[in-house]
């Protein structure tokens, strides 16, 4: 039955602080049982994203809808199906964290105790230890135990992973596949490590500016994003141009452009007008990430 | 030239007691302070005193501010790192404390022989007017550096002898030079605490309990990363085992599952995070004490026995909750996240921090009150003390409704104005209960303490309205 509804939608969401636009219209859903890299630039807006889609902050125009109830006011029985781990995390520094798990445990109608207790053990945490005296990286690990201890259908993740060792790192994704591996599980994550991304999503989408410019399966949008080399017998003219293209470098004879949308057509096209050989490159994610902003 | 660097040197650290706000709202209130008193040609003897007053708790107020400002430089790794740095940050902050302070005090007593009217402060006494001033301000310094509530708490004791008769005399008897005994105890006390103070400041490193509680981070109640190292530092410094202990942490070993519990047992469970425990008992009976150490030591006067418990009464309980309250925006966006409707949630709250606040209450007026009617006999203060319950009962339902009315906004001054609210709402009901008090009459302190209560009640409606829509990011 919940499969049914989108697990996260915006729809014409803008958010202004003040004079500032963090979101400048997002028409945006992320459909039931994906696995969603949220990817931007620094102040691009995931954040604001990921807290409006929350209800934490209202959207100053539009609407964020969760399991299509509106996110600003949402019943209790929505939040039970929800895990959020925040960009920064502030916890109670006076408990251990034995008593922070019990205290977060007794807020929820299911609470997998088992897989709490794993995860905890799998990541080192020290159950006897006070909250306020735990390492940045154990305590991002104890957000995500946190968050994962009630199983929850809607997982959104701020930049989870940003200061994990990579042990715990690996531990973190294999985990984010096992929750992800039945279908009945979404998880938005938003993050600037980008092979993590690879490693988990199915879907990506890239914020820019407020505003989402991608959005679709990571394999497409590998597909669709090419580098092409060109080079012509002679020199290329300066209005040098090719549909799609988001990066062009001109010199002399050769043109380096990234190009989206790519096809054989396209490639056929060029090498006919310019009389040129042309060499097509596949692109990892954090190329076409770059690329896609121009870096 | 390297002079030249080194007195550049100098003037940088100077200009930083320039930028922070509370540091120049001071320099206003203290031009507008020095304006007026330089303009005023005749005055009575009760604005002359509060002249007096008003001078030495602008000098306070600064010398509060610049150790506080010098803390905050040199509680930082720079300080450890780099070479030179510790010695010019302390000299600074020495320089303007000391020029500032004195000329301010030999200025406002210079006036008060100036206005020439009949009254005590027409004998004000440099010396004795500074010992004052200096011992305030490094009460205050203190309280500052160390900003627990173990400081507060000793500031607040050491000020209460000006509630007593014999107490305002001998302040007055230290201000005109009759005291010199005290005032030179005063004035070698109050300089050699500022110079532990500065020494101290000069020592400074992680390991000190006091490093980490510095204004900048606490004022923003916003952490910028996970990571923060001054947030860090003040968790740490709150992970120790008195916090535990007070907080009652060992509740949470063994807690039940509410989800689908009544709206009392969940209001029950979150008082396990908004409350702080023992506290309110410990200060109630420290309180106590202080009150059976006052009144055996010479304070058996009805007048006492009644205005020392029902000031603490009115001010204790808001001041504690009115500090703590404010760091709940830290966990407030996760909190709101638990599976409860937005409502329900701050229903939830509001209601945990109202009876948080009741018990606070409580266990300060019943060890106060109590105290005063064991030492004294029922027919002593037992009337008037039981006659101030309901106008201090209904001023502490005001109270708490202008904190939570407040607490929405999570801006700098959030710590500061809570306090603000609270100790003016409980000194406004102080001054209509001492009014209504002469008229010795049960039913009007009763009405009075409605009024008061249903004012509150209305505040706290229309705070609740406002929470609806205030965001938790």
């Amino acid at each position: 039955m919940s499969d049914a509804i989108t697990p996260l939608q915006l729809q014409g969401v803008k958010k202004h602080f003040g004079v500032t636009t963090a979101l400048a219209g997002v028409d945006w859903s992320v459909p039931a049982g994906s696995v969603v890299g949220l990817l931007g630039q620094n102040a691009a807006g995931k954040t604001t994203l990921i807290k409006t889609a929350l209800g934490l902050l209202r959207p100053s125009r539009g609407e964020a809808k969760i399991f299509g109830g509106p996110s600003w006011d949402m019943p209790a029985a929505t939040k039970a199906r929800i895990g959020y781990v925040p960009q920064v995390i502030t916890l109670y520094p006076w408990m251990r964290v034995r008593q922070l798990i019990n205290y977060t445990a007794s807020f929820y109608p299911t609470w997998n105790d088992a897989l709490a207790s794993k995860l905890a053990m799998n990541w080192a945490i020290p159950r006897e230890d006070k909250v306020g005296n735990l390492s940045v990286g154990t305590l991002q690990k104890l957000a995500i135990v946190l968050a994962l201890g009630h199983e929850p259908e809607l997982l959104l993740l701020d930049e989870p992973a940003a200061s994990l060792d990579p042990g715990a790192r690996r531990e973190f994704l294999r985990t984010i596949l096992e929750i992800a591996v039945d279908g009945r599980r979404t998880i938005l994550f938003s993050t600037h490590i980008t092979s993590d991304l690879e490693r988990v999503a199915d879907r990506v989408a890239i914020l820019r500016e407020g505003r989402i410019v991608y959005d679709g399966e990571l394999d497409t949008l590998k597909d669709s994003v090419k580098r092409l080399h060109v080079t012509s017998p002679t020199p290329l003219p300066a209005n040098f141009q090719v549909p799609g293209a988001v990066r062009l470098k001109i010199e002399g004879n050769e043109a380096l452009v990234s190009v989206r949308d790519v096809s054989e057509r396209l490639v056929d096209d060029i090498r006919r007008n310019y009389a040129a050989t042309v060499g097509v490159q596949d692109l990892n994610l954090e190329d076409i990430f770059l690329e896609l902003h121009h870096a | 030239m390297r002079n030249r660097i080194e007195r550049s040197r100098y003037v940088q650290i100077a200009l930083t007691y320039t930028r922070p706000l509370p540091m120049r709202i001071w320099a206003i209130a203290a031009a507008a302070y020095v304006l007026v008193i330089l303009c005023l040609r005749e005055m009575n003897q009760g604005p002359q005193t509060a002249v007096l007053v008003l001078g030495g708790a602008v000098a306070a107020w600064f010398g509060a501010m610049i150790p506080a400002h010098a803390k905050e430089q040199l509680a930082d790794a720079r300080a450890v790192l780099t070479p030179g740095f510790r010695g010019p940050h302390l000299i600074v902050p020495a320089v303007l404390f000391a020029t500032v302070i004195t000329a301010l005090a030999a200025l406002v007593v210079a006036r008060a022989h100036a206005f020439n009217a009949q009254a005590a402060s027409d004998d004000a006494w440099l010396p004795g007017y500074l010992a004052l001033v200096l011992t305030m301000t490094a009460l205050l310094a203190w309280m500052g550096h160390f900003q627990s509530p173990a400081a507060v708490f000793f500031v607040m004791l050491s000020v209460m002898p000006v509630v007593f008769a014999e107490g305002r005399a001998w302040l007055v008897a230290v201000l005109c030079g009759q005291a010199y005994r005290s005032a030179g105890a005063l004035l070698i006390g109050s300089i050699a605490a500022l110079a532990a103070l500065w020494w101290r400041m000069g020592q400074m490193h992680e390991e000190m309990p006091e490093y980490a509680r510095l204004m900048g981070p606490g004022f923003r109640l916003k952490v910028r990363m996970t990571g923060d190292p001054t947030f860090r530092r003040e968790n740490r410094a709150d992970a120790g085992p008195v916090e535990s202990f007070v907080r009652q942490a060992d509740r949470l070993d063994n807690v039940a599952n509410v989800f689908a519990a009544p709206f009392w047992r969940r209001v029950r469970h979150w008082r396990l995070v908004i409350g702080i425990g023992r506290m309110p008992l410990f200060v109630a009976a420290l309180l106590a004490l202080t009150l059976v150490i006052q009144m055996v030591s010479g304070m058996r006067d009805t007048e006492s026995r009644v205005v020392f418990p029902v000031v603490l009464s009115a001010i204790a309980p808001c001041m504690i909750v009115a500090g703590i309250w404010p760091r709940r925006w830290y966990v407030l966006a996760e909190e709101s996240l638990r599976p409860v409707t937005r409502r329900r949630f701050i229903l939830e709250q509001g209601a945990a921090m109202a009876l948080e606040h009741a018990a606070t209450w409580f266990y300060i007026t019943a060890a106060t009150f109590i105290t005063a009617l064991l030492i004294g006999t029922w027919t002593g203060p037992g009337p008037r003390l039981l006659m101030a319950v309901p106008v201090i009962a209904g001023g502490q339902v005001l109270i708490f409704g202008l904190i939570v009315w407040e607490l929405r906004y999570r801006h700098a001054w959030l710590v500061i104005v809570p306090m603000i609210l609270a100790l003016s709402a409980a000194g406004a009901i102080l001054v209509i209960g001492g009014m209504l008090a002469q008229y010795r009459h049960f039913g009007l302190m009763l009405l009075a303490g409605l009024i008061l209560a249903a004012i509150g009640v209305a505040i706290t409606f229309d705070a609740y309205r406002r929470w609806l829509t205030t965001e938790f990011d």
